[in-house]
């Protein structure tokens, strides 16, 4: 496996990732531009419209069959958040070219397709088709609206809301429903040409064999934007909101959600993030982590019980299933793990397994392309690329004393919970 | 190495190894080279659907209630002086273990000590604790888990769907059981199912990546417990050709309504045994992807109608004696795309699809098979989706590639059946 990290100057950062164990060819596009309440909503479109066709294959079942047959390979589009900026993500997967039965150059074929639609995309009088921005429009704003429907995610997004109620954090990766359903393939049209302008773009490109060519077609697109000046995003990480809040929300559902807010003292690019991301993985991180072995194993407080951290914004959750009754009892509990870690009651056992956790979730993030492309994705804007064997020796290196710390600057700012119809009433 | 057999994908040169080991136990090892995860699926021929079988010894038909495999899955975990949980911490192993319908499998990954989790996983599968004090404190949980359940919409549609396809298989009741099903569960029930199902000759473990065949024979000779061989058989069940019902509907919390369109297919087996081929499989991937897939003209036709969205799904589910189309996601109008759905499949029998057409489909569908090959995970659970099968693990790979058109003509004559299907809904809750 060879690993190749290149700065292009405008803007432009490839990571190319040579490496013959993959059956696979997986290209990915990752544009990022800031998070934020006007422009989410078009942005969050964008890829689907894109994907829908370009030029040589303006018709949507046609693109397919085409695919079908370059071996079932496939071009998707969709943002992710990273810490406050919107990426918009552009990937094509296909396999190997050794695995091509007429010896179709499939990776070419991928590459030049992609380019394709993003550069040259299928316009009308210089606008995206009506019928492709009226038909992602729709679908993108049914699937906001079903976000109520898995219960587990929602909680978790409406805590996020609590958290972050000013923050462009707190907006989500996709906007509002009703907003979507305003945009025209003017908006839109007029927000594509600002990402290919502004966007701060990630090119991670994985294979087998030599994939320079496939760099190069991209390097070339993107430095014949006109006047492409790439635009700076910054996480917000110093914003405190003063009180403590807590929302009930009821709903015709027969298990409580509890979703606990926090703030970790830091943030990426600070050095304290390892420890956070170690405690973190001690508190309710891993399967046996304090929430786990103690909130749902011993007590039988909660189905699930678990938190995670954001280190890029800086903000931690726990997230827990749980009977309404029991919802106090394992409030009460829940700050008693991360108490106890203030303290520095664990035991040394716990933090190496916890240590251990996340050493192999690292040191396995190479097996696999999308776990790949996630990694550096995640990394967007950051100064440096960090390799996952540098992230695992940053945590082989954190101290006890240092997580201790991590779980003493931790806040707790909101609590929202997503409960029973017609149960106590203590909105 | 002498008594591992090599098994090859004709069309990748993929290897994996395959030992039937003194025990009884079919072990699988497939060394993924330059791999740093190792990843290993400890599984037992016995899931949620077995709760009638007959006793190896006395021939007797035994009824045990629903949800005891999903109950015994979580009891398992739990030996006398501590959790598997606490021992993988030790290790540092992601560990974790599910219930389906047709099996039970324990697992973990991990990039590190692989024969020491591997010992783990071997050990706390072969030594099971029940007292009534751990196993009443289970059922709390276990409620807790049916009630998170329940509240999933499109788990909802999913097991409605099933109940009103079949009269009598068990594939009609949820795999966790329900609250009152979970209550009839004692120690002396959960030891009479492990005893007769957790057999090694009944059982199969895969492991995949990091790993080599000495590594875990050496595991397996230390810690496979001789096995007695008799395993209680499937009772088969007499389930009628046609849908015990053809519509359902609940009201939930959701945005639109959700539904699951499912076709019953006729299954032929014998003792309740699955005589699905390979090929048979081949042909209904095949099919799947020329009826449900996005170069299909009708998936254009439903997005620009405004009838579906990203979550419409066309898929084949299986297992022993049960089959089922499931053609669903979400709709503003449920019933119209059954229409067109249903309109689609008697073109599709009427007249035919060109020979481009069919190539495309299966050059996609062999693609994807291909891929999975890169993920240590789907390799290893390849392996044991394809043992419980009766398949080699490459074999539907291989057959996808010399797959011809009429396999799948006779696959969709034969399989989908206006008698045999049912609507299943998940409607919004009525406002105001």
């Amino acid at each position: 496996m060879k690993i190749e990290n290149r700065q292009q100057g405008n803007g432009v950062n490839s990571v190319v990732l040579s490496d013959d164990r993959f059956k696979t060819t997986q290209l990915t596009v990752s544009l990022s531009m800031p998070l934020c309440k006007e422009t989410v909503e078009a942005y969050a479109l964008l890829p689907r419209v894109l994907i829908r066709g370009c030029a040589a294959y303006p018709d949507f079942t046609a693109l397919h069959r085409h695919l079908n047959r370059l071996y079932g390979a496939s071009v998707s589009g969709d943002v992710v958040r990273v810490g406050e900026m919107q990426t918009l993500v552009l990937s094509a997967e296909c396999t190997g070219d050794r695995y091509a039965i007429n010896g179709e150059k499939l990776a070419a074929a991928c590459a030049e397709l992609l380019a394709e639609m993003l550069f040259r995309p299928v316009l009308e009088n210089g606008a995206f088709r009506a019928e492709d921005v009226e038909t992602e429009r729709r679908c993108l704003a049914e699937e906001v609206r079903a976000e109520i429907n898995e219960k587990r995610f929602y909680a978790r997004r409406q805590a996020e809301r609590l958290l972050c109620p000013e923050e462009a954090y707190g907006i989500g990766r996709y906007g509002v429903a009703e907003r979507i359903e305003q945009l025209t393939p003017q908006t839109v049209t007029a927000a594509w040409k600002q990402v290919l302008k502004q966007a701060k773009v990630q090119l991670i490109l994985q294979g087998e064999g030599d994939l320079s060519a496939v760099e190069e077609t991209f390097n070339r697109e993107f430095a014949a934007v006109f006047d492409r000046e790439p635009i700076a995003c910054v996480t917000d990480t110093a914003t405190r909101v003063p009180t403590f809040r807590r929302q009930v929300e009821r709903m015709e559902v027969g298990q409580s959600k509890l979703v606990m807010g926090f703030r970790a003292a830091c943030a990426e690019p600070a050095d304290g993030v390892n420890a956070v991301r170690l405690m973190n993985a001690l508190w309710g991180g891993t399967a046996t982590s304090l929430l786990f072995r103690n909130v749902r194993e011993k007590l039988s407080l909660c189905y699930y019980c678990s938190s995670l951290y954001d280190r890029l914004k800086g903000v931690l959750f726990v997230q827990s299933g749980v009977d309404e009754p029991n919802v106090e009892r394992a409030e009460k509990e829940i700050l008693a793990q991360l108490d106890m870690i203030r303290n520095g009651e664990f035991t040394d056992e716990d933090l190496e397994a916890a240590r251990r956790s996340i050493v192999q979730s690292f040191e396995a993030v190479n097996d696999s392309q999308s776990a790949r492309a996630a990694w550096y994705i995640g990394q967007t804007g950051l100064a440096d690329v960090c390799t996952p064997e540098t992230a695992r020796d940053a945590i082989e290196a954190v101290t006890r004393d240092e997580v201790i710390r991590a779980a003493q600057g931790v806040t707790y700012e909101c609590a929202y919970l997503l409960a029973q119809k017609g149960e106590a009433t203590d909105e | 190495m002498s008594n591992w057999q090599t098994i090859t994908c004709k069309h990748t040169g993929e290897r994996c190894y395959y030992l039937l080991h003194r025990s009884g136990l079919p072990i699988y090892v497939w060394p993924k080279k330059g791999y740093a995860s190792s990843y290993a699926v400890f599984a037992t021929n016995y899931g949620a659907i077995d709760t009638a079988y007959r006793d190896a010894e006395t021939g007797k038909s035994v009824e045990v209630p629903a949800g005891i495999a999903h109950y015994l899955e979580h009891k398992l975990f739990e030996n006398e002086e501590c959790d598997a949980f606490e021992r993988y911490a030790k290790t540092g192993a992601n560990a974790n273990a599910y219930t389906s319908f047709d099996h039970t499998a324990y697992l973990f990954s991990c990039t590190q000590q692989v024969t020491e989790s591997l010992e783990i996983l071997l050990d706390f599968v072969q030594d099971p604790y029940f007292t009534e004090q751990t196993v009443e404190k289970e059922r709390g949980i276990i409620g807790q888990e049916i009630r998170m359940c329940e509240d999933s919409p499109s788990r909802t549609v999913f097991c409605n769907l099933l109940t009103a396809l079949y009269h009598r298989h068990p594939v009609r009741i949820d795999i966790a059981g329900t609250v009152e099903s979970i209550a009839e569960i004692t120690p002396e029930l959960l030891y009479g199912c492990y005893h007769g199902f957790y057999d090694l000759h009944n059982m199969v473990l895969s492991v995949a990546g990091n790993v080599t065949c000495e590594q875990v024979e050496e595991v397996a000779d230390r810690l496979l417990k001789p096995a007695h061989g008799k395993v209680p058989a499937r009772v088969p069940v007499d389930e009628p050709i046609a849908a015990a019902q053809s519509r359902i509907e609940v009201r939930m919390p959701v945005s639109e309504p959700l539904f699951y369109l499912g076709y019953k297919v006729p299954q032929d087996t014998a003792n309740g045994v699955r005589f699905e081929s390979a090929a048979d499989t081949a042909a209904a991937d095949v099919l799947q992807e020329l009826l449900g897939g996005k170069g299909n003209a009708l998936y254009a036709d439903l997005m620009r109608r405004g009838l579906i969205n990203a979550s419409f799904e066309l898929e084949y589910f299986d297992g022993p004696g049960y089959g089922v189309w499931i053609l669903g996601g979400e709709s503003a109008d449920p019933d119209a795309v059954c229409v067109a759905f249903r309109a689609e499949v008697a073109r599709l029998c009427r007249e035919g699809i060109t020979q481009d057409e069919f190539e495309a489909a299966r050059n996609a569908v062999y693609g994807r098979l291909v891929s999975q090959l890169d993920n240590v995970e789907a390799c290893g659970d390849m392996v044991i989706g394809a043992h419980l099968a009766q398949q080699s693990p490459f074999a539907v790979l291989d057959e996808v590639a010399a797959l011809d058109i009429q396999s799948v003509y006779r696959r969709v004559a034969h399989d989908f059946n206006e008698e045999a299907s049912a609507l299943s809904l998940v409607l919004p809750v009525a406002k105001g």
